[in-house]
């Protein structure tokens, strides 16, 4: 028990774990991966260019444990983009959005719409590829407070914008 | 165009010419700033024409400063129109700029000793949202200023009573006259000693510590590499002068702490007003800033030790602003008693009765990951790397303890409440640090899991403001999912403003 009011009905709240959240576009997923492989061929690159041009000599385990370490976190990072999609999803309720991310940290963040400021729809290089954009909802909150949802495919991005500044809108004439 | 207290807030005029001797000062401080390391280098190598070098730059310094702050004296103006503020600056780029009263968030006045010497004011009209849209005129006498502020103010509430009036029946609003200010708090030279004995010295030392670290640099520059090693050397050569040097650190940095709260909080105010509450201080430069009621977004009060001792407390009133006043937004009074924490909470929360809230703990598996990532961790590391250089570093071991200790008292003292229409929280170890919120304030609720709360069915929650964030960390999933639902159905379906 929360608080002793007999007025609230705690049990008859509306309950957001009840729902199960909508997942991102699959298409998001190779989005993601072939980000994390442009970032470490970039990485890789720059390595070999250090090790080719160096002219001080390079310490034997040095030479080996970096493009190890390289390999490790490149297929750590493969994996855990994959992890993360399956965790990564959204909410759109009547009241509120809802978006959660992160494997081991794992973060859920709601807004309800009468706290939005303003909603913006942006579009990486990549995510045009895939026809793909991210809808990004900002509050009076700071930083902290902001939301932004990835991989959401064709129109739907636009669609949920258009929805959120319409219910944001319906707030502010009640 | 001439500029007197009597022309007519309505038609353009410029600042007090005062103004001119303002931006001489800051345009001159600006370049001398700029120009430092010039001086520095000059007066190092002793071979330059130092004094020759010294004068151009100071001509040039004057020349500059005066011609750009008459260029910006005779270039500026402003006036008042029925809803807005108009300025027309500029001598290349004209800009005119459009402030609707709607917009201006708070309107506050400063003072350096300049200022107080002419008897003028700078203000700055703070608006929220939009970045770059803040304004301030660099001096103005005081009688315009207080008129503006009133002329601002009172058209800011008629248009809030006009557009929130539901019956248009009802033409004639009567506008209450306005209460006078109540004094809420005002600072003696005792209290302005109590608090600066009881303000944080170690930041101090620590500052003065690194200025000396930093004077050693130059030693080596002006004493050359082998000579500095010879007084460094007789300088360090004895404990007992570092003891000394130490003791005198210290004694400095209470000394320099004492004298710094007591001239930035000489004479320190707090009043009530109408709209919310008010605040000056300053023994050379008196600074006041505003605080309306409706902009608080959060309060939070805080006493270590000392300030325990002495029944006084730091009190913070967080407020909406724009992002790039992001320093001027908390408003904080440096000392005050327990009277004037329950009339802020009082203004912020009306009608707070703690019979109305509940109080939890925190989860106390809290207690041991603190004592594991705190204690057992690092005196691990440390054992691992010397272990084969010396046992005594098993005395790290009893480290462990002292963090268990730490930990447990800590969560023992972590309390939060809850009631129907907010939230209240206290905590710390030696000191106190607590604070208060109106449900209708928070802007998005987050749920954090670590790996660790994930699988023992915890979650911190933090609630955003638009004045900063209240976190409460380790509370079970159960609780939080529905403390989650909870505030999400308040703020969903009261329609309580947050600003």
């Amino acid at each position: 028990m929360l608080f002793e009011n007999p007025s609230i009905p705690i049990t008859s709240l509306p309950d957001l774990s009840e729902h199960s959240l909508e997942s991102l576009s699959p298409a998001y997923l190779k989005v993601s991966q072939i980000s994390t492989i442009l970032f470490f061929s970039i990485l890789i690159a720059i390595l070999s260019g250090i090790y080719y041009f160096a002219e001080f000599s390079i310490p034997y385990l040095v030479q080996w444990a970096v493009p190890a370490a390289w390999l490790f976190l490149f297929l750590f990072s493969l994996w855990h983009t994959w992890r993360n999609f399956k965790v990564q999803g959204f909410l759109v309720r009547e009241h509120d959005l809802t978006y959660r991310t992160g494997v081991f940290f794992r973060k859920t963040i709601v807004i309800p719409y009468n706290r939005v400021q303003h909603c913006e729809v942006r579009q990486g290089p990549i995510e045009r590829q895939f026809n793909l954009r991210r809808l990004e909802v900002f509050t009076a909150g700071g930083e902290s407070s902001d939301l932004s949802i990835p991989g959401l495919g064709g129109e739907r991005a636009e669609q949920l914008k258009t929805f959120v500044i319409e219910k944001t809108g319906q707030h502010e004439n009640n | 165009m001439k500029t007197t207290d009597l022309t007519p807030l309505t038609e353009e005029q410029r600042q007090s010419p005062v103004a001119i001797l303002i931006i001489v000062q800051t345009l001159f401080i600006t370049i001398i700033k700029s120009a430092w390391p010039v001086f520095v280098f000059y007066f190092i190598n002793p071979q330059s024409k130092f004094e020759y070098f010294l004068t151009i730059i100071a001509i040039g310094a004057v020349a500059i400063s005066t011609i750009g702050s008459l260029i910006a004296y005779f270039n500026f103006y402003f006036h008042l129109k029925e809803n807005e503020m108009v300025i027309r600056a500029g001598l290349f780029n004209k800009t005119n700029r459009n402030i609707p009263f709607d917009r201006i968030q708070t309107i506050n006045f400063t003072q350096t000793i300049v200022h107080r010497f002419f008897n003028v004011v700078q203000l700055d009209l703070d608006t929220a949202g939009s970045a770059g849209n803040e304004l301030a005129i660099k001096a103005l006498s005081k009688t315009k200023a207080n008129e503006i502020r009133n002329f601002i103010l009172q058209r800011k509430a008629s248009q809030e009573t006009t557009t929130s009036s539901p019956h248009p029946a009802d033409p004639e609003i009567v506008v209450a006259p306005p209460q006078p200010d109540k004094e809420l708090l005002r600072l003696s030279i005792v209290d302005l000693l109590k608090i600066g004995v009881s303000q944080n010295h170690i930041r101090t030392a620590g500052i003065i510590l690194l200025f000396l670290i930093g004077l050693s640099e130059y030693a080596e520059v002006l004493f050359g590499k082998e000579k500095e090693r010879e007084v460094w050397s007789v300088i360090f050569g004895s404990i007992l002068v570092i003891t000394g040097l130490m003791i005198i650190v210290l004694l400095a940095a209470f000394l320099l702490t004492l004298v710094k709260t007591v001239f930035r909080y000489y004479d320190l105010r707090v009043t009530q007003t109408d709209s919310g509450f008010n605040i000056i201080a300053g023994l050379f430069t008196r600074t006041e800033q505003a605080a309306p009621t409706k902009k608080i977004q959060l309060v939070e009060w805080r006493s270590n030790p000392v300030k325990r001792l002495f029944g006084l407390y730091t009190l913070y009133l967080k407020q909406a602003s724009s992002k790039v006043l992001a320093g001027k937004k908390t408003f904080m009074i440096p000392g005050c008693y327990q009277p004037q924490i329950d009339t802020v909470r009082q203004t912020y929360f009306p009608d707070f009765n703690k019979d109305d809230f509940m109080e939890h703990t925190i989860s106390s598996l809290i207690v041991g990951r603190y004592t594991l990532y705190f204690g057992v961790v690092p005196a691990l590391i440390l054992i691992g790397i010397y272990i084969w250089k010396t046992w005594f570093i098993l005395l790290v071991l009893l480290w462990i303890p002292l963090v268990y200790f730490y930990a447990r008292t800590w969560h023992q003292r972590w309390r939060y409440a809850l009631s129907f229409r907010g939230l209240y929280y206290s905590k710390g170890f030696l000191g106190q640090r607590a604070a208060i919120l109106c449900w209708e304030k928070v802007q998005a609720i987050t749920l954090h899991q670590s790996p660790f709360q994930q699988r023992r069915q915890l979650a911190s929650v933090t609630f955003s403001t638009a004045g900063g964030t209240l976190d409460l960390p380790y509370l079970p999933l159960e609780q939080a999912t529905k403390l989650q639902d909870f505030v999400l159905w308040k703020i969903e379906t009261d329609h309580e403003e947050w600003m």
